[in-house]
């Protein structure tokens, strides 16, 4: 079969490969549909960052590369074994993550963070940009029939920002001012799924003017921080205040100062980003020194007593969570739905 | 709403109003977080170097091993 494996930066190559031979707790997904994610695209353009490599293999997988690419995918069930709840033609999304299930982390349902994790599509034994993936039974969640399959393989990066809603402490959002740093995404995704959560206010920095625009039809106020004081805009759409939390979907240091100014009194800021990202490359313009390091500005944090927290990946909850959600109503197309 | 313009009185949050079919449930307007979709055979050309050269025009590219699936 296809695959499209990593050989280095800027070079993957699809190549024929063996279809997989599923062990006895795996099925065997047709892939439809695999999103390019930035983690992708950080390995691409200077890895190997995540993907291991010869002389020193992923724990769990035992492979290094090349390794083949893609962990936001979705397909069919093509193969399963006898007993298994899941049937030939199924509709699936995978939930693609490596976890050994025996360390403190995952003892304590906290996969997570397991110390060995990995994901399929960088650590081996196969990936979402192919034509066949043998996957762990438990880690497949139906889809209803009729689901349209062409959107599905967008509930990882949902699922993502899921477990960053959940990590702010927060569970509900409709008294929030919410501002996110960055509309690629991630940052995106987190506007939808703060929109499913109703929050107050959705202010959204991102200085590519496309992408502005983009994620403008998501959030309330879509603000390039090139032209405004993001913070002086913060204060003034929240009667002067700032807001209550901030997801940090950027990781460069322009970005978190802004946000540490814009946060209001003991709010918290909620960090996502992959620092060390390949975004200073992506941005020439800003001085990559500042992008590839994090300085907590003193000045906003201890003065404001602000709550700094972080956001690694999605558990299984946040999964099940997400795909019911995104099932939710499946068959109530057309509809006109106004928020609030 | 459209992207910051500005002006001396500070905007009230706006009811965002979408009409859009629901194509993923709760997650309304999904599909336009879709910029591109290409085949398997494509994708360090159409995929990542894309990604790369022409980055601000691009939020999610979709892959595809089965090409007949383009034309859906």
């Amino acid at each position: 079969m296809k695959a499209a494996r990593f050989h280095g930066a800027r070079d993957v190559r699809v190549s024929s490969v063996p279809t997989p031979t599923p062990k006895s707790n795996q099925v065997l997904v047709a892939i439809e549909w695999c999103g390019i994610c930035g983690s992708d695209l950080h390995e691409y353009l200077t890895g190997p960052h995540i993907i291991p490599m010869g002389g020193n293999p992923h724990k769990i997988t035992g492979e290094s590369l090349p390794v083949t690419l893609g962990h936001e995918f979705c397909g069919r069930i093509s193969w399963a074994f006898e007993g298994s709840d899941l049937k030939v033609g199924q509709p699936v999304m995978v939930d693609p993550r490596l976890f050994c299930t025996s360390c403190l982390q995952c003892a304590d349902s906290r996969t997570n963070m397991c110390q060995q994790w990995g994901f399929l599509g960088l650590s081996g034994t196969g990936g979402g940009l192919s034509e066949t993936v043998a996957v762990d039974a438990k880690m497949c969640h139906v889809l209803p029939e009729g689901v349209d399959l062409r959107f599905a393989a967008l509930i990882e990066p949902l699922t993502v920002a899921r477990h960053a809603l959940k990590s702010s402490g927060f569970d509900k959002f409709d008294s929030l001012n919410i501002l996110l740093l960055g509309g690629g995404p991630v940052g995106l995704a987190l506007a939808l799924d703060l929109k499913v959560h109703r929050a107050k206010q959705i202010i959204v920095s991102e200085p590519s003017a496309v992408r502005r625009n983009q994620v403008a039809k998501y959030c309330h106020v879509a603000l390039n921080p090139v032209d405004a004081d993001v913070a002086e805009e913060c204060r003034r759409l929240t009667g002067g205040a700032g807001v209550d939390v901030i997801f940090d979907c950027a990781g460069v240091m322009p970005a978190l100062k802004s946000g540490f100014d814009a946060v209001k009194n003991r709010g918290t800021y909620v960090n996502i980003a992959g620092w060390q990202s390949p975004v200073c490359v992506l941005y020439p313009d800003w001085d990559v020194t500042d992008g590839y390091q994090l300085t907590i500005p003193m000045e906003f944090f201890h003065l404001k007593e602000i709550t700094f927290r972080a956001s690694m990946s999605y558990d299984e909850e946040d999964f099940t969570e997400v795909v019911n959600d995104f099932v939710s109503g499946e068959f109530r197309s057309s509809a006109t739905t106004t928020y609030h | 709403m459209t992207s910051y313009q500005a002006s001396s009185d500070p905007p009230q949050p706006q009811p965002i109003t979408n009409a859009l079919s629901s194509v993923a449930g709760k997650f309304l307007g999904i599909e336009e977080m879709v910029t591109s979709r290409i085949a398997l055979d494509d994708v360090a050309t159409r995929g990542f170097e894309e990604l790369i050269q022409n980055k601000d025009h691009h939020i999610k590219i979709l892959v595809t091993p089965r090409p007949e699936l383009l034309n859906v």
